[in-house]
């Protein structure tokens, strides 16, 4: 169901939406492989979600214009041939312009991100079916989401594990190398996924309590 | 709300009050269960004492008590009523320096513990709950984290005493699993193996112990044989079927079965209730699925980055537990109605 | 229909000293209250108020011939309605009567009972008014239907497995023959090729009682509750075959002893239904033991009647695994009592705590089920997937409750999953709408 106009309010619930309380990663557990395997340091976290929030807005936007128009069976391959086109350029650029080592170092998963579910999800699901504008605010939303969400996993683990951010020393003691061990992502993982369920309940009680004065 | 309200019976005025049948009761409760749990602890820890002090007793003690004070702490983060009196963080700890190596430091099983309880237990929802038997998962921590220091395990031929601090000059010995794992052609007289005379976990190597506390679970119905049993004939048919070491059929099951956790996980991790299916088909399923699993491992896992492999198992198949449950559940039930609905069929006919 | 294993448990039995004691009648009751429908319809009673009822005169006129005319059990004076809360029936519509005699049994020459055809011990069951006292179902309403369904073998089931309860034993040391006759009467009414009589004794009463019937016509229940295994079957291949041994295909259907006993008595004698042997006991009752009480005698009689020692805490209509407890002393004696206890303490009471998993209901549940799963899928509002565990194979027989070591409601909530699953989204549904 396309709306025929999308306030500014809408708009920022959308994001809000995907952004936090149906966080992409947190609550709906999507593409949580990049995540735990490559998230142990705060440049690819942040490089990963640059390359995310590159590939999935032009994949969002083009879906929700001409998504309708192609047939639903053939939907998938398009998004993924498009987001791999657009993910070769990424990683070219990061090649070329950023920097080698990063590129070196992400080699694997920057492919990987083509068939990452949150553009099946994302592109294939919600866009095709709303608004240009709301399509691209989703995809920001979720793109930021899960930029948050890999950046806090990704800077935890690298202070935890080799003493740094963003790859200056902090001067701790106690290190903890098995933070870069995948298994240390998914508990991270798991306990900011229980603490913004702490929070949403803390926020949802407050909310009835005042609806519904008892 | 009214409690009830009065009677009259002989002339007087009484109250009665509400209740759920049945109004009997068996005296069993949880907590024995725990309690059962930790006094198959205790030979356990003694014989180990024998050979290495008091040390190997310390060790779990400190395992014991962070996972009571964790979960306490826990149980006052969540704001629930601490639910220590039910022994079973107790006996998550014990079970957690019971796997211990005798020379480890003090802080890995309080690390361990603390693991076992604020990560894999409380975060559940904790007793009954947790889906992972969280002193396997607790062991599987060390095993990625700290292998060296809970894996080398000192020589207990040399009958002299761990100091209790510093450990460093304790002279340490390969353990059978070790050996196994190398290749190496071994062979111990198995009343060495009952006895526990060779290196190992705390709790892991008096086989002649382990047996009896087993038949004590099995007598006080706390351990299920349904799961213990096949999982041991499991292990011993896969040893006898593709031994790694010489000397016989014979020799490669008593070495398989002694060497490593596997009885020790077996006994006390495989039938903790909570993690383990609770139909008899589901545990019998269960027991030979962790055997399966735990040979394999030791045929195909990476045994040079770690020697001791049953507690992986335990975990993997911890996930499937409650699958495996109700599919053999409703296995039976389909089964046993068509049985019926056959019998039926033919009393008409 | 359940599928029935013979798993189960162990109960303590505390039958003594009321078993020992001999059956007393009530010596005093001034008041009855007696149902005039079971069902939820109301029903006019048919005599006027003030008038004198007989007894064994019929208090309702059924409209159609499958109901029971329900009768009154003493000669009194009808004297007002009144509606009362059961806990084994619920809400009841009832005629009270006030006593004006409670008949002894003079007896005269029994009825020859050889040329009763079935269809005329059908109408003799249900004129008597006989409701069996095992399930509270009409005698005639379960003769009928295993005369259509077939029978192959009945059983007067006289076990009571149950801790406290022994007025079958009672019924069955008084009139044992009698009870034997009624069974016989019954099996030849539904057609079955044999029938027995099931006790749960000591061998020392068992023996005078197997002389009495015929060691054949007696049979011994495994120790378990609940009872599963009403006669000896075998299992072709494997089990050794023996001469009284069933095949398991065979159909087993069973009647209780005083139902038994009331169905001779009414074709005998044309005796209605109108009393029935309850054991009273626990442990704040003084004289713990049998009475014959006329149906709808307040319990508060029997209590005084055999007197207390203490102050009861709990009353509770039935026995200690599947009785009710009752709010109030003064609720009426009905068909399908057997035992009253009054308790000053529950044996063993305890709180709750979170199920920990360990299969002890699921390995004494004689249904097969798995309860932990049905109770955890209840508790987190699976009900859709509660149909899938099959939660109405229950009986509501109490044993995963009493094994419980975290002392879970069990049988409670399985027995709530029964009646809940399916219904509970209907029911949330409608009060949205509203």
């Amino acid at each position: 169901m396309k709306k025929s106009f999308l306030g500014l309010r809408e708009l920022a619930g959308i994001f809000l939406d995907t952004f936090i309380s149906k966080n992409i990663v947190l609550v709906q557990a999507i593409g949580l492989c990049p995540i735990v395997a490559i998230g142990i340091n705060l440049k690819y976290g942040v490089a990963l979600t640059v390359c995310t929030a590159a590939v999935l807005l032009p994949t969002s936007l083009c879906m929700s214009l001409w998504g309708s128009r192609i047939p639903s069976w053939l939907r998938p391959p398009v998004y993924t041939v498009a987001a791999s086109l657009l993910l070769i350029l990424a990683a070219l650029v990061v090649d070329q312009w950023v920097s080698h080592e990063l590129y070196a170092s992400l080699y694997l998963f920057l492919p990987l991100m083509a068939v990452n579910t949150i553009f099946t999800y994302r592109a294939g699901g919600f866009s095709v079916s709303n608004r240009p504008a709301a399509a691209l605010v989703d995809a920001l939303g979720s793109a930021l989401g899960f930029g948050l969400a890999i950046c806090v996993v990704s800077g935890l683990r690298e202070m935890a594990a080799f003493g740094t951010l963003w790859g200056k020393p902090l001067g701790f003691r106690l290190l903890l190398p098995e933070a870069v061990e995948p298994f240390a992502g998914f508990i991270l993982l798991g306990f900011m996924a229980a603490f913004l369920k702490w929070v949403k309940s803390f926020a949802d009680r407050k909310t009835a309590g005042k609806e519904d004065p008892v | 709300m009214p409690m009830g309200q009065y009677s009259w019976i002989g002339g007087k005025r009484m109250k009665l009050k509400k209740a759920e049948a049945p109004h009997l009761r068996q005296t069993e409760r949880v907590a024995y269960m725990s309690l059962d749990l930790l006094i198959a602890l205790v030979p356990l820890c003694i014989f180990s004492s024998i050979y290495y002090g008091l040390r190997p007793v310390l060790l779990v003690l400190t395992g014991l008590v962070t996972a009571v004070v964790c979960e306490l702490l826990g149980s006052l983060v969540m704001r629930r009523r601490p639910t220590v009196a039910d022994g079973n963080a107790a006996v998550i700890g014990g079970l957690v320096g019971a796997m211990m190596s005798p020379i480890t430091p003090y802080w890995v099983p309080a690390v361990a513990a603390a693991f076992a309880i604020l990560v894999v237990k409380m975060p559940f929802g904790g007793t009954g709950r947790h889906v992972f038997h969280p002193a396997a998962a607790a062991l599987a921590l060390c095993a990625v984290c700290f292998p060296t220091r809970v894996f080398t395990y000192p020589d207990p031929g040399l009958n002299v005493p761990i100091p209790l601090g510093d450990t460093a000059g304790v002279i340490t010995a390969l353990s059978p699993a070790e050996q196994l794992n190398s290749g190496a052609q071994i062979s111990y007289h198995w009343i060495t193996l009952l006895q526990g005379n060779f290196a190992g976990p705390i709790g892991a190597t008096a086989i002649a112990v382990q047996l009896a506390c087993m038949l004590y679970l099995f007598a006080r119905h706390t351990a299920s044989p349904l799961i213990v049993l096949p999982y041991l004939l499991t292990c011993a048919a896969g040893a006898a079927l593709f031994p790694r070491t010489s000397g016989g059929v014979g020799n490669s099951v008593l070495m398989e079965l002694c060497s490593g956790m596997l009885l020790f996980s077996g006994i006390y991790l495989l039938t903790d209730t909570v993690t383990a299916p609770r139909y008899w088909l589901g545990r019998v399923v269960y027991g030979i699925l962790a055997g399966v699993l735990v040979m394999t491992m030791r045929h195909f896992g990476r045994s040079d980055q770690f020697p001791c492999t049953a507690f992986f198992a335990v975990l993997l198949v911890n996930a499937l537990a409650p699958v495996i449950d109700r599919w053999c559940w409703r296995l039976v039930y389909t089964l046993r109605r068509r049985l019926q609905e056959r019998m039926e069929r033919r009393a008409v006919q | 229909m359940p599928v029935h294993t013979n798993r189960g448990i162990r109960l303590p039995q505390n039958k003594e000293p009321a078993a020992s004691r001999d059956v007393a009648r009530l010596s005093r009751v001034e008041r009855v209250t007696l149902p005039l429908s079971y069902g939820t319809e109301e029903i006019r009673p048919v005599c006027g108020l003030y008038e004198t009822v007989m007894r064994g005169s019929p208090l309702t006129k059924p409209e159609s011939q499958d109901e029971l005319p329900l009768a009154s059990s003493v000669t009194g004076v009808f004297s007002g309605t009144r509606v009362i809360s059961h806990p084994l029936y619920g809400e009841l519509d009832c005629a009270v009567i006030d006593v004006l005699a409670v008949e002894g049994d003079e007896e005269g020459k029994p009825a020859n009972l050889d040329k009763l055809g079935p269809d005329k011990l059908l109408k003799i069951a249900r004129d008597a008014g006989i409701i069996d006292e095992l399930d509270g179902i009409p005698l005639h309403t379960k003769l009928s239907q295993w005369r259509e369904e077939g029978c192959d073998f009945l059983v007067a089931d006289g076990t009571q497995p149950e801790p406290y309860a022994s007025s079958a034993w009672a019924v069955l040391n008084l009139s044992a023959e009698r009870v034997q006759d009624g069974l016989k009467l019954a099996a030849s009414c539904v057609g079955a090729s044999g029938y027995h009589t099931a006790v749960f004794l000591s061998p020392e009463r068992r023996r005078p009682l197997a002389q009495r019937l015929g060691e054949h016509r007696l049979f011994q229940v495994p120790n378990r509750y609940p009872v599963t295994q009403y006669a000896r079957r075998y299992r072709t291949p494997l089990g050794k075959k023996r001469a009284d041994a069933l095949p398991m295909s065979a159909r087993v259907c069973r009647i209780g002893v005083q139902a038994c006993l009331a169905l001779y008595r009414a074709a005998a004698y044309g005796k209605p239904h109108c009393g029935a042997v309850v054991t009273v006991a626990g442990d704040a009752v003084a004289t713990p033991q049998n009475l014959y009480v006329p149906f709808g005698t307040p319990v508060q009689n029997l209590l005084d009647h055999c007197g207390l020692s203490q102050e009861p805490a709990y009353l509770i209509l039935g026995d200690m695994m599947t009785g009710r407890a009752a709010e109030s002393a003064e609720l009426p004696v009905l068909p399908g009592m057997t035992c009253i206890l009054a308790l000053k303490v529950r044996p063993v009471t305890l709180t709750p705590t979170v199920c920990i998993g360990c299969g002890r209901c699921a390995k004494v549940c004689h249904a097969g089920l798995l309860p932990s799963e049905i109770v955890r899928r209840l508790e987190n509002m699976h009900y859709e997937r509660l149909a899938g565990l099959h939660p109405e194979d229950c009986d509501g027989c109490g044993a995963c409750s009493y094994v419980c070591p975290s002392g879970r409601e069990v049988a409670l909530r399985v027995t709530e999953a029964a009646h809940a699953h399916g219904t509970i989204f209907l029911d949330w549904g409608e009060e949205d709408e509203t």
